[in-house]
């Protein structure tokens, strides 16, 4: 296999599409806490823009809907804070291997990729609810915390921790960039399109999923990590919960535009700050406004604002000559 | 020994009580294609309805389904006609109707709230006379035996609607095969918008009873009725109606057999039949097909 | 997808170029979206300008929705309460500033939702400047301002979160001001226990997977096991359901207790007395916590009859104290408050309002809004000042909570109805218990108006009988069923 290939098949057009996805991400990261002295805010954007990252490569790309995903946030959550507390892991291996564990539980529900749409998505959901039972029973209280919560306040440093976070984030959405390029991303993408001629071809559509699905996993995994570390104290119910870390994702990948680079980000970043807005100034509503909203989006823009927002670019320039 | 019958005599009414939560939802899914994760709003919404009107016009849950059902019935009519049609013409309604219901439930949920309030509320047992029921030596609740007997009516309802009416022929047309059903002039739109109508209709008559044997009724419940509810219909087989039962039975009983015994574990054992289900029979104890290669 | 536009390769410098600047445009459209979305928050989250100290801010989140909306109500009511009778007076002095500020209260709704809550306790301490931050109801919801607190040295006044590992000396920026830490509220059921030991000999213990009820029931079953009394069962459950409650139960039965003792939240206990009601059950002594926390709740939802003669923790407003050298004594209050409200107030409505009360002798007594100061200012009251809740006795380096003893009380039917009768300790004891409690027919008061009743019937006593009960079940329904709505008090 030639891996230059593999992984990029047209590397001189990545550079400007990366300068685009970085420098945006980075005048954000950087001067919105300026603007908005909430870190709080922008580190949870930048763990959901990984999330939305990660859930595209998974659901975007080849069209699965692993409803459950939230399960391996969580569980990288919890790889770094029994590793920090346990075993005085250094944050940033624990981050990683917590990872790991992510992407190892992930290669345990393999064999849940062979399972068609909606059995798919609600094994998944099944496997995040067993996976939170696991976590929060009180006889593995020795090790996960159970139900009582896991503490890991000595290395709680918030502002290195959002660093970090922001950077990855803009990594996460490189990773996204780099695989819509390569032949990968173009195999992922045909799995979407038809399953039955990329297996005809020759092509084992279920070895690419899988790969897609490692990735994901891991990238949710060390979001986990992240946002446990920022918290530096959690109940299981702060970090398993399948509408803040599965649900609201799919909502934010499905508004930017699923399967698309820019669409995620632009979605998570529109959205989430919506979302935090309406929760803090008329919260009695959100669940009302978001509901609404939600069936709209699958109704009346089931792409997403990603076209909408490269049609804008267009009218205002419009392509001529050689573009 | 008693403990076992007990487990077994409560198992029992819970599977009663689950199928006829969990029913509608595969009605949906098996016409439809569509994933109804709104499905526990509805019980939330059922037992909201039956509540007030034992309040207001001392309705007991029975009486009340009088109400219920047809209310129910058109606020799916309601629901049906401006987005599950639509719905089914975008490139993936399955996934789609994933996202689309849940707005639903964050919408009902949020509605609930601005409604009803956030307190616990339930009817009390004292609706049926008598209050208690022995048998085997071991005493349940009268309400218990009346919500297994009203599912298992339900249930029986559904069926002849099935197999004994036109309407039900064209409904099991459509759940076996779409496009033959639709090229052999299946009204596509009126079997679905009934069958919607019956999903939601079920969903809430479940909720008239749930305070009983369940849980109290707050806004927050319905994503437990949901999550339960797709166990039970997973287990049983997607699309299948009837099958729902198996899952429910199966369900229950393996919940209320590990509730004596590990207590601490027995809330995961339904995710892990669950799983294991899918894994090594996708298509669900009773189901056809489903994994791809 | 991605860039799915990209035009056929161009190579000339002239093309590149063009595409170049385009993708400056977009680029510059992404940057006024991301800056017209900052300016738009900012501008919404801006803090009032702040030249000269018009207010104390107070900031603390509430639960609209959720598992926790019901409990976090109260407490916000209790402190809105303070917070209203404290700005008719004209607000509280603050020495330094040389003059009497009112209150404000900023609230966000987390929506029972820690990440939620996470950003709004940020965005009090970071945005909205509190003066004052108090965390929402109990350790779910207080457990993501700990952190954040603490980073910005800001103190965190918590009302009812208690549980004892948060509360360490590495953390100055905590304290528990109206609920004591969850580890010793069994002390004195405990010791009650003991000196019960012999007609009571076999005890039961279940309680709920969670970290309150947990420290609770290792605390009663240590402390058991050290007296020589040895739970018949001692388990832990993540069960909420009726049915499920009532498995339980049976096994629980079996193990032939004299007393059974449920740990749980309101959820739990209304499921637990509803599978006692299901399996017509009957133990000698019942003991739950929330009976006692919220009484109107339980009283309403759950079968009739369920809680006469349980037992369960005494706390205001059934223990009175009437000793108090800040704030109204606990009746003073309930009437007050029944006045207002149209109905006495619960433990967490009390919780809630003693939380203002200690916070407004704080600043008082800190002369300042300093955070250390106020921190300080609840060690000098530690052990001298009794408020309605009672006794405020902290750990001056953790912050925990140890005052505010949770006693023992049985509630027993009388003619006006159910009554909180305290039991023990003996010094505070307004009656005797009943033990053991007699067997109650649980639906007695309902049958009153009804008909005679009918005798529970063997199932097997029919032969089609099932048919026969539904027809009679559906027929005889019983007007007088109530389910009063608790409405916000």
């Amino acid at each position: 296999m030639n891996f230059r290939r593999f992984f990029l098949s047209n590397p001189k057009k990545i550079s400007t599409d990366a300068a685009l996805l970085i420098v945006p991400l980075a005048a954000l990261f950087i001067l919105g806490p300026m603007v908005i002295t909430n870190q709080a805010i922008f580190m949870e954007l930048a763990v959901y823009i990984m999330l939305a990252d990660a859930l595209n490569i998974v659901y975007g790309f080849t069209g699965y809907l692993p409803f459950g995903f939230g399960v391996f946030f969580a569980v990288g959550a919890y790889g770094t804070a029994i590793l920090i507390t346990h075993d005085a892991w250094p944050v940033g291996a624990s981050i990683i291997a917590g990872a790991c564990f992510a992407a190892l539980l992930s290669l345990l529900f393999t064999p849940m990729l062979r399972l068609s749409g909606a059995y798919f998505a609600i094994s998944s959901m099944a496997a995040f609810e067993a996976v939170y039972l696991i976590f929060s029973n009180t006889q593995l209280t020795f090790l996960t915390g159970g139900p009582y919560g896991i503490t890991f306040t000595q290395v709680y440093n918030p502002n290195l921790d959002y660093m970090i976070a922001a950077i990855l984030a803009a990594v996460s959405a490189l990773v996204v960039l780099l695989i819509s390029k390569s032949t990968f991303g173009i195999a992922l993408r045909a799995i979407r399109e038809d399953r039955f001629a990329v297996e005809l071809s020759g092509v084992s559509s279920l070895r690419y999923r899988t790969y897609a699905w490692l990735i994901s996993s891991f990238v949710s995994g060390i979001a986990g990590g992240l946002y446990g570390w920022y918290l530096g104290f959690f109940y299981p119910e702060a970090v398993f919960s399948l509408t803040d870390f599965s649900v609201l994702v799919i909502i934010f990948v499905l508004f930017g535009g699923r399967g698309t680079v820019y669409g995620p980000v632009i979605g998570t970043v529109i959205l989430f700050l919506a979302y935090q807005l309406l929760s803090l100034y008329s919260a009695n509503l959100l669940l009302i406004i978001f509901g609404v909203l939600l069936v709209l989006l699958v109704l009346f823009i089931p792409n997403g604002i990603e076209p909408l927002f490269r049609k804008i670019v267009k009218t205002i320039f419009p392509p001529g000559g050689s573009d | 020994m008693s403990l076992f019958i007990d487990a077994f005599i409560t198992s029992t009414l819970l599977a009663a009580f689950f199928s006829i939560a969990a029913l509608g939802l595969n009605v949906v899914f098996g016409v439809m294609r569509i994933v109804n994760l709104a499905h526990g709003e509805f019980i939330v919404m059922g037992s909201y309805l039956a509540i007030a009107l034992a309040l207001h016009y001392n309705f007991n849950p029975v009486l009340s389904l009088a109400v219920i059902v047809p209310f129910f019935f058109v606020v799916g009519l309601l629901l049906y006609f401006p987005i599950v049609p639509r719905l089914q013409k975008s490139d993936d309604p399955e996934m789609g109707s994933f996202i689309l219901f849940f707005g639903v439930s964050f919408a009902l949920e949020g509605i609930a709230v601005q409604m009803f309030g956030v307190n616990y509320q339930s009817l009390s047992y004292s609706v049926f006379r008598p209050l208690h029921v022995s048998t085997l030596g071991t005493t349940i609740p009268t309400a218990w035996v009346v919500t297994a007997l009203v599912s298992v009516a339900a249930i029986v309802l559904v069926y002849l609607y099935m197999y004994r009416t036109g309407l039900g022929l064209q409904t099991r047309a459509l759940m076996i095969n779409r496009e033959e059903a639709m090229a052999n002039g299946v009204s596509v739109n009126r079997v679905s918008a009934i069958a919607f109508g019956i999903s939601i209709a079920l969903a809430a008559s479940a909720g008239a009873f749930s305070s009983f044997i369940s849980y109290p009724t707050t806004p927050s419940i319905g994503d437990t009725f949901t999550l339960i509810s797709f166990a039970i219909i997973i287990i049983g087989a997607l699309g299948n109606p009837f099958a729902t039962v198996v899952g429910a039975i199966v369900f229950a009983f393996a919940y209320g057999y590990t509730d004596i015994y590990e207590p601490n574990w027995s809330a995961l054992v339904p995710f892990v039949i669950l799983i294991a289900v899918v894994l090594a029979r996708p298509q669900g104890l009773l189901g056809r097909k489903a994994r791809e290669f | 997808m991605g860039t799915g536009s990209s035009p056929p390769a161009s190579s000339g410098s002239a093309g590149r170029g063009k595409s170049s600047s385009r993708n400056a445009v977009i680029a510059v459209i992404i940057a006024i979206i991301v800056v017209a979305a900052g300016v738009t928050a900012y501008v919404l989250t801006r803090p009032p300008s702040t030249s000269s100290k018009q207010s104390i801010t107070i900031g603390t989140l509430y639960a609209s929705s959720g598992s926790f909306a019901l409990s976090s109500g109260f407490q916000l009511s209790g402190l809105k309460y303070w917070i209203n009778q404290t700005n008719a007076n004209g607000g509280i002095y603050v020495s330094s500033l040389g003059k009497k500020l009112p209150l404000t209260l900023i609230t966000y709704d987390d929506q029972s939702s820690t990440t939620t809550a996470l950003t709004e306790y940020t965005n009090l301490i970071t945005q909205n400047h509190v003066d004052i931050l108090v965390a929402d109801f109990g350790s779910v919801l207080t457990d993501p301002a700990i952190a954040v607190a603490k980073e910005h040295h800001v103190l965190l006044f918590d009302p009812t979160a208690s549980t004892p590992g948060y509360f360490n000396a590495s953390n100055p920026y905590l304290v528990d001001l109206s609920i004591r830490v969850s580890s010793q509220w069994p002390l004195v059921l405990a010791d009650y226990l003991v000196s019960q030991k012999v007609n009571i000999p076999n005890v039961a213990i279940v309680y709920s997977d969670n970290a309150f009820t947990q420290a609770q029931a290792q605390t009663l079953d240590s402390t058991l096991v050290a007296a020589g009394i040895t739970p018949v069962y001692y388990q832990s459950t993540a069960d909420t359901s009726t049915a499920q409650y009532a498995t339980l139960l049976d096994s629980i039965n079996a193990t032939h207790p004299d007393a059974v003792l449920n740990f749980g939240y309101d959820t739990n206990d209304i499921a637990f007395y509803s599978a006692l009601a299901a399996d017509n059950m009957h133990f000698n002594f019942v003991f739950t916590i929330y009976s006692g926390l919220e009484y109107a709740v339980l009283k309403a939802q759950t079968p009739a009859g369920s809680l006469n003669y349980t037992y369960t923790y005494a706390s205001p407003p059934d223990v009175q104290y009437s000793n108090v050298n800040l704030g109204p004594t606990t009746s003073a209050f309930v009437s007050d408050w029944t006045g207002v409200f149209g109905s006495a107030p619960n433990f967490n409505n009390i919780a809630g309002y003693n939380a203002g009360l200690l916070i407004g002798k704080m600043i008082t007594t800190a002369g300042s809004l300093n955070q250390t100061s106020l921190r300080q200012a609840a060690n000098t009251l530690s052990g001298n000042t009794t408020t309605l809740e009672g006794p405020f006795l902290i750990n001056t380096t953790t912050g925990a909570q140890h005052g505010m003893p949770m006693d023992l009380l049985q509630y027993q039917p009388t003619s006006s109805g159910l009554t909180p009768v305290i039991i023990y300790p003996t010094s505070l004891a307004t009656g005797t218990a009943i033990y053991p409690s007699p067997s109650v027919v649980t639906q007695s008061n309902v049958l009153v108006y009804s008909q005679p009743a009918v005798p529970s019937l063997p199932l097997s006593a029919y032969s089609s009988a099932t048919t026969a009960l539904f027809f009679q079940s559906v027929l005889l329904y019983d007007p007088g069923m109530s389910t009063p709505a608790i409405r916000e008090m």
